[in-house]
């Protein structure tokens, strides 16, 4: 199923080092700002959280959604991002 | 002036429910809600912190509308809206605290190890509980639980249900059982609901067990038939099968005998040629 965006593959492509959070599949300005708010100025502080919640994707779509308010399509994006950054990376 | 409040308190099942009375149509919105909180806070149940969408009495709408929100905006309560009745002057406003803001409220004051355990015990895989996932486990948590009992009391109606028609049933089938002087239970079963089947067959297993004793009335078994056809609809189109399968089984049973008797009647006349 190749339906990812170039986004998705630029960021699964190579090591994030210290991109920002709109860099991840998914998060664009407005998403990108309030996850700054929240102290996730990173995006490995992101991936922080992802690996904190297990690599569970289902369960940080729900952190997203929950904690900035992104849709279903943006949460299981951004949480498919790196998810395949971990299987490539970690 | 002051304002009168006047104050009650219900508690019920759906949660702590508290309503103020103001005693005068200038109540300012804001002391209002102030009342409403601290009545929350004196319930026992958790702090609500804000209000939103008090509609004013002078625009002349009755029914004013007030969420209340949680410190923590894990979910809102709506509150109820009260024409003012003919003893107060002023606008009412209730609150009901939902069961699952008092389930999350409870629960943000567990330790991490204690959610832990929780979060264990309701099969949901967890990570560390730290400052960025405590949140996102308690509301799992609280919906989880949530869940869970709205389940357990669901099942227990269907399984009451079920208990009654299964009753009534065997009722019904353990008299036509009677009368017909058959006692297969299997045809009991065929009049069981297809979907409920297993739990269904040993409870009616086990009642025609008690049935050989106790004499249906026939108005309970008419009652019971109305009440079970009412319930469900399945129960009329079943009657009609079964009815035709007991026939069928008796056709069944000649059709097996027939040539029992033939071939016991061929091996008496082979028998008596030999002799």
């Amino acid at each position: 199923m190749s339906t990812t965006s170039q986004k998705h593959r630029d960021f699964v492509g190579e090591p994030m080092a210290d991109k920002p959070v709109t860099a991840l599949s998914g998060i664009g300005e407005t998403l990108g700002k309030k996850l700054e708010e929240n102290g996730f100025d990173k995006a490995y502080v992101v991936l922080g959280q992802f690996l904190l919640l297990r690599k569970d994707t289902e369960m940080f779509t729900d952190w997203l959604k929950d904690s900035i308010g992104a849709n279903s399509r943006q949460a299981s994006s951004c949480a498919q991002c790196l998810k395949e950054w971990c299987d490539a990376f970690l | 002036m002051e304002n009168v409040y006047h104050v009650t308190q219900i508690a019920d099942d759906k949660g702590p429910v508290g309503s103020a009375l103001s005693a005068d149509y200038s109540i300012k919105t804001k002391a209002l809600v102030t009342v409403l909180q601290n009545e929350a806070r004196l319930a026992g149940s958790a702090v609500i912190c804000g209000c939103a969408n008090l509609t004013s009495p002078n625009s002349g709408e009755v029914t004013p509308t007030c969420e209340l929100y949680c410190c923590a905006q894990l979910s809102f309560v709506s509150v109820h809206a009260a024409q003012p009745s003919s003893y107060s002057k002023g606008w009412s406003a209730g609150w009901r605290m939902s069961e699952s803001v008092c389930l999350q409220m409870s629960l943000s004051e567990k330790s991490d190890e204690e959610l832990g355990n929780l979060l264990s015990q309701y099969g949901i895989k967890h990570g560390p509980i730290v400052g960025s996932t405590r949140h996102l486990y308690e509301s799992k948590l609280g919906k989880a639980m949530e869940q869970a009992s709205v389940k357990t009391s669901s099942d227990k109606t269907y399984y009451r249900e079920e208990e009654e028609e299964v009753t009534y049933i065997t009722y019904h089938s353990a008299a036509t059982r009677k009368r017909s002087a058959n006692t297969k239970p299997e045809r009991a079963d065929r009049c069981c609901l297809p979907r409920c089947q297993s739990v269904l067959t040993c409870r009616v297993k086990r009642s025609t067990e008690q049935h050989g004793v106790e004499r249906p009335d026939a108005d309970t078994e008419a009652a019971v038939q109305v009440t079970y056809s009412s319930t469900n609809h399945t129960s009329v189109r079943s009657g009609e099968p079964t009815g035709d399968k007991s026939t069928g089984s008796l056709w069944k049973m000649i059709l097996v005998l027939l040539p029992l008797a033939v071939l016991s009647a061929v091996c008496y006349y082979a028998y008596a040629y030999i002799v």
